[in-house]
């Protein structure tokens, strides 16, 4: 049903739909559903023009419906229309009484970003790209039907990746000792292998290490500019002009099961609770039920395994630059900066109306965004504030940005993951031609190489809303402060 | 298997996923054709032949979910499998007491080769998200849906 909504701005780049009864079709019949807190939406004018043309308000309005949630259901300057819950939002609902929904983690569980630094610069790097993205696209299977070029792995090994995170795969040797501390959660959420189906495994088993299609990438990129010097330096980027590598991909099939089976797990439970729902997907439980504590065990399998995943295509990273330019990645500086997950649901504490609560943090399409200081950051990171990975779309920028203390009042420490699409995958095929958009971008130094041309359009930069603007308005706000802006030199997709 | 003239798909216009409206004279029919736009979604092309066949039963507590788990084994075989569906038989889509919808197919295709099959787009998940499926008075049924992309 489409809404007029009463959308009042509060301040510069704050908007809020207050508490109001709506009104939902579901099979057939209208109902009426409470909004139990506002809805806001945190973008500029022009973001907040383009997040009206689809069905986001309407979905965030039901997401505010949810029992047990908390201040404000919330979309971010990125947020678009999603299934269920929209893309590029926060539902934080009360731990026990409030509601679990995989609806609000989204399909690909654990969908990340994840980024390594280099010492070598965009001049050592421009005349070897073509012969790196080679190396990487050999290494790192992508598209449809890809399988990790280790093959399958045996049920012993699945299930202590499952279990226990990123150390499988740095045990095994595909990683350094490191790297586990700059993952969030040290690439380790608390699974139960049991809880995720033999369907879910089998779809996982042949696809660690694979990048996956869509708007997976693997990019190497330059730094553009610095905008903080000190926390730059802090995290190992020293200057413009010098080189990294960026990785975005998640739990492949696996995680995309475990989704699938505890929405009609919990679809049966809705029944069975008596529940009403203004949207099929946004099927929930409250957290104290064991379909819901079942639920995050298998979403925390699921985690892991992506955690695995980016590990292993670091591995194939360091590899690929090891092999173009005959150097050790050691002596290439090839460190992990930081690794976030963008769909995932967390157990976090955090100050509502004065009082601590713990809470169910759903964040699909958002980015954990912790600032200086907060107790669950390592030491490490404790002055910097949690380093936050916003990838732009292909071709665009993409940034480096730091927590900032705002962000645990306005967003329940979260901000935006991505540009966000602003054209449908139909409109910029119709729009735009992959060739022709490839030649585009190598005119302006950037090497594109896809597993097709299609790809290439659906994806163009011009498909998607404008990723500065995206990040500007987090950085207005106080929930990130911007660190260093990164342009690609070469990308790879599925 | 040729196609009836009154079945058919067009793709609506979705911001992130894709959307598709099919139709159908019968609930069998309208099963093939989605699946085999998934299908094609997926491994556009070539041609795909059609030297392994696989059982597929799935049976749920309504038509939309018997229609949901059942595109989703598409999904299951290409990711587990590395099966590329080209043609399926959809034997029938029954009605059973309770509401409960019970699917019996063969699934007709062959595995991937790098190389040779076009890598198309990777589907995630099938969605109940704004998922329709109504009978249209003699005429047949109407469907739409979204898949997770």
């Amino acid at each position: 049903m489409r809404h007029e909504f009463n959308l009042v701005k509060l301040a510069e780049n704050i908007y809020e739909i207050p508490k109001t009864k709506k009104m939902a079709r579901v099979e057939g019949q209208v109902k009426s559903f409470e909004m139990l807190v506002p809805a806001r939406v945190y973008a500029n004018e022009a973001l907040l023009s383009k997040i009206k043309t689809d069905q986001t308000l309407d979905q965030l309005t039901n997401v505010s419906c949810l029992p047990g949630t908390q201040k404000f259901a919330i979309g971010l300057s990125d947020a678009h229309q999603g299934y269920g819950f929209p893309i590029g939002g926060v539902a934080a609902t009360l731990e026990k009484e409030g509601v679990i929904s995989p609806g609000g983690v989204g399909y690909d569980i654990n969908c990340g970003v994840r980024l390594l630094r280099t010492s070598l610069n965009d001049g050592e790097v421009r005349p070897r790209i073509k012969e790196l993205l080679n190396a990487l696209f050999d290494n790192v299977p992508s598209g449809v039907g890809s399988s990790g070029t280790i093959g399958a792995i045996t049920p012993k090994d699945l299930d202590d990746i499952l279990e226990n995170g990123v150390s499988w795969a740095i045990k095994k040797g595909y990683g350094w000792e490191e790297d586990a501390a700059n993952c969030e959660e040290q690439g380790c959420l608390p699974g139960n292998s049991q809880k995720v189906s033999g369907k879910a495994k089998s779809r996982g088993k042949t696809q660690i290490g694979s990048l996956g299609s869509g708007n997976h990438f693997l990019e190497i990129q330059r730094v553009a500019e610095i905008y903080d010097q000190t926390t730059a330096k802090a995290l190992g980027i020293n200057e413009v002009g010098q080189v990294t590598a960026m990785i975005h991909t998640g739990s492949r099939g696996l995680g995309h099961q475990v989704c699938t089976d505890y929405l009609r797990t919990m679809e049966q439970a809705v029944r069975r609770y008596n529940i009403s729902l203004p949207d099929r997907e946004l099927a929930y439980v409250p957290g104290h039920t064991p379909e819901a504590h079942d639920y995050f065990e298998a979403m925390c399998c699921a985690a892991n395994f992506a955690w695995n995943n980016r590990q292993m295509i670091t591995h194939w990273v360091r590899k690929s630059f090891s092999d173009v330019y005959k150097r050790k990645a050691e002596d290439m500086d090839l460190h992990l900066i930081y690794d976030v997950c963008h769909n995932i649901l967390k157990k976090e504490e955090h100050v509502v109306d004065g009082k601590k609560l713990m809470l169910n943090v759903h964040r699909k399409g958002a980015t954990r965004a912790f600032p200086p200081g907060h107790e669950k950051l390592p030491k490490h990171f404790q002055p910097t504030g949690q380093p936050v990975l916003i990838p732009g779309s292909m071709g665009t920028a993409s940034y480096l940005c730091v927590g900032q203390p705002r962000a645990m009042e306005l967003s329940f420490g979260s901000t935006a993951h991505g540009a966000g699409r602003a054209l449908s995958r139909q409109e910029a095929i119709r729009n735009y031609r992959g060739r022709e958009i490839a030649n585009q971008l190598q005119m302006r130094g950037i090497y594109i190489k896809a597993q097709s041309d299609t790809v290439i359009a659906e994806e163009a930069p011009g498909a998607y809303k404008s990723i500065d603007q995206v990040v500007q308005v987090s950085h207005d706000l106080g929930i990130v402060k911007k660190v260093v802006k990164l342009v690609p030199i070469g990308v790879t997709k599925g | 298997m040729a196609r009836d003239p009154t079945t058919g798909h067009e793709f609506i216009s979705h911001p992130a996923d894709i959307q598709v409206a099919v139709w159908a004279p019968t609930l069998e029919a309208l099963f093939r054709e989605t699946a085999l736009v998934l299908a094609r979604l997926m491994v556009p092309g070539p041609e795909i032949a059609l030297d392994r066949e696989i059982e597929v039963v799935t049976e749920a507590e309504d038509v939309k979910s018997a229609l949901f788990d059942w595109l989703t084994e598409v999904l299951f075989y290409s990711d587990s499998e590395l099966f590329v569906l080209g043609d399926v038989d959809v034997r029938s889509v029954e009605s059973l007491p309770g509401g409960r919808y019970r699917v019996t197919s063969t699934f007709k295709g062959e595995a991937f080769k790098k190389g040779h099959h076009v890598s198309g787009t990777e589907v995630k998940a099938i969605t109940y998200s704004y998922m329709t499926l109504e009978r249209e008075g003699e005429g047949g049924y109407r469907l739409e849906i979204i898949f997770d992309i």
